[in-house]
């Protein structure tokens, strides 16, 4: 696991923009990195929500299944680094 | 003493939505919704004309039935049909008499052997497991009167106790929720369905806590907030519809993430097959699946009780007499056996002729295209009827999705139905995955975003989400030529599908139905393969 005070740049700003869509489509004023998407109230329209803002965000074609798999900022921001990786390679 | 091989079975649900299927070595060659033959709506059981018919289809006589299985004797008591009809319809039943030991059948003088109501839920999963191409897999079945899970190796099909009951249970508060806004569970759900986007809280609410099990206190928590929708003359909450689904695609999302890893440690495929009437739930179940880890998900058509004579007869020919599982192809599985000769069809044409403008077109797709493209709502006739409640492009009424208004001309004037239920596309299935993150979808049972919305407005739920049936060529020739028509003229890969029927009427099942339908809404045509139909002075 990436501890906070290792993570680059670039990881700590796609955490903060993941978390910004989190908490303008949950309506939410703040929301933890570890907080579950299901018990912060998500439904089918959120998790559409979100995707479909993460894919603005990345530029990359996404599947509700990314934030189903990885329900939690920190991971869902893991798996967006991942997927940006995998396409810069 | 030589014990006669069993090569034809005869199932009939007695359930709401009754059916009848016959199966000969292992394949389906009748299948009766009686619904469909009745013009009453979940009409329960089976008629004598039923019988008959579902027989004759596959070209056997009672004397050729080998064993026979009665489904869901025992639960079918259920208040709705009563409730719809004002009687239960028991007395249109043909008539059977058992012995005493419920082993023996009796019909029209003929003693078979028999199986009487064998696990409701059981057949529900058989349903779907013995109709996947999965050689094992989880099964799931769940309706209103529980939520149960199998294991299917190959040809048999077993039972899992995880005590799902004890804690799901958004299955019954779906059927509260129904009955209290639209009167009736079994008719209800899909409008539940369909209003729940409209009560979304816009700020943040907390959800109703996951220990929350009493309807009573659901409803006062929905009313703390409420959303009013007017229907007709009623005014409902849209928020108690949102709840009950948010609960549902919790709940499913716990049942999956249980049933993956259960899956894994047994050696089983990492795939799901899905049954029973909450199966329909497509925004449910896709949610689910999406994060659950099973590889891949099938449905039967007919998710609901007019699947379960299917699946109780495909299970007694795999699982109890030990038969090998064979392959199942999408055609095969989602349109019915009965189609109707150029002989019938121009009966019911001539039958209404005073009132009906007939023409003979060579190129009916291309010129149904040019129809739909140019605001036409057409009615699409073609083949042997749909199984299961979806229209899937033989018992269609057709329009363009580029069209914002179309949603509540066809609501308002065509199915007469209330004004928010949302319309689903048929889209070619190899530009489905560009439109919709998803294919293969041939029965109409997932549900996805819509990627690029404001295009086909028409099609688009409140929500964004659409309900989608991929269309390939091979599973239907006319109606995937007619859509890629469609796109030639428009650029837009599918066309807006929704089923034959008008409000509180069965899918049209005979081309009289149809004409009827033509003559009874504001449909602009009725086409009929090579045969374009419209209303004299219309």
């Amino acid at each position: 696991m990436v501890r906070g005070w290792l993570r680059s740049r670039r990881q700590r700003r796609l955490l903060d923009e993941v978390t910004a869509i989190w908490c303008e489509v949950l309506g939410r004023e703040h929301v933890g990195p570890h907080e579950d998407f299901l018990e912060l109230g998500g439904d089918s329209v959120a998790a559409i929500q979100i995707i479909s803002r993460a894919e603005e965000l990345t530029g990359a074609e996404l599947s509700i299944q990314l934030l189903m798999e990885n329900r939690t900022v920190a991971a869902m921001a893991g798996e967006l680094e991942r997927v940006l990786a995998g396409e810069a390679t | 003493m030589s014990v006669e091989r069993v090569r034809t079975i005869l199932s009939v649900n007695f359930n709401h939505d009754g059916s009848a299927v016959v199966l000969s070595e292992g394949r389906i060659r009748g299948y009766v919704n009686t619904e469909r033959f009745s013009r009453i709506k979940k009409h329960p059981g089976l008629r004598a004309a039923d019988l008959a018919e579902v027989l004759d289809q596959a070209g056997v006589e009672l004397a050729d039935v080998d064993h026979v299985l009665l489904c869901n004797l025992h639960n079918m008591d259920s208040p709705d049909v009563v409730r719809l009809h004002g009687s239960d319809l028991k007395d249109t039943w043909f008539e059977f008499w058992l012995n005493q030991r419920n082993t023996e059948v009796r019909i029209d003088g003929r003693r078979i052997p028999c199986t009487v109501n064998p696990d409701h839920h059981l057949i529900h999963a058989a349903t779907a497991y013995f109709t996947s191409p999965f050689e094992s897999g989880a099964a799931l079945a769940i309706d209103p009167t529980g939520c149960r899970a199998f294991l299917g190796r190959d040809n048999k099909l077993f039972p899992l106790r995880r005590d799902y009951d004890k804690w799901f249970n958004a299955n019954f508060g779906y059927c509260s929720v129904s009955e209290l806004m639209f009167g009736s569970s079994i008719v209800g759900a899909g409008k539940v369905m369909g209003l729940s986007p409209y009560g979304r809280p816009t700020g943040e609410v907390e959800p109703p806590p996951d220990s929350m099990v009493d309807f009573e206190e659901l409803v006062r928590f929905a009313d703390r907030d409420p959303v009013p929708v007017q229907v007709g003359d009623r005014t409902l909450n849209a928020a108690l519809a949102y709840y009950i689904q948010l609960g549902l695609e919790r709940q499913m999302v716990r049942l999956f993430t249980d049933l993956a890893p259960l899956c894994r440690r047994n050696g089983i495929n990492p795939d799901i097959c899905l049954s029973g009437g909450t199966a329909l739930n497509a925004i449910a179940t896709q949610l689910a699946f999406a994060g659950s880890g099973f590889e891949r998900i099938h449905f039967h058509p007919a998710c609901g009780d007019d699947g379960t004579a299917i699946g109780a007869a495909l299970w007694y020919w795999h699982h109890v007499l030990g038969n090998p599982r064979l392959p199942h192809d999408n055609a095969g599985l989602m349109y019915s056996v009965r189609t109707y000769d150029q002989r019938a069809v121009d009966r019911a044409l001539t039958a209404h002729a005073d009132r009906l403008v007939v023409e003979s077109v060579p190129d009916y797709v291309g010129k149904t295209a040019e129809l739909l493209a140019g605001g036409a709502v057409v009615g699409w006739w073609d083949g042997a009827s749909e199984v299961g409640p979806r229209a899937l492009g033989h018992r269609s009424i057709l329009a363009d999705p580029r069209d914002p208004t179309m949603r509540d001309r066809l609501n308002s004037r065509v199915k007469f139905r209330e004004h928010f239920r949302p319309f689903a596309p048929s889209v070619l299935n190899e530009r489905a995955t560009e439109w919709f993150g998803l294919c293969d979808s041939p029965f109409m049972l997932r549900a996805a975003p819509v990627q690029r919305a404001s295009e086909v407005p028409a099609i688009t739920h409140i929500d964004g989400t659409s309900r989608l049936q991929t269309v390939s060529r091979v599973d239907n020739p006319a109606f995937y030529d007619l859509i890629a028509a469609f796109e030639d003229r428009t650029g837009i890969p599918m066309v807006l599908n929704t089923s034959l029927n008008t409000k509180g009427e069965p899918i049209v099942e005979t081309p009289d139905d149809a004409v009827r339908t033509l003559l009874g809404c504001e449909l602009d045509y009725l086409v009929l393969p090579h045969t374009l139909v419209s209303r004299r002075g219309a």
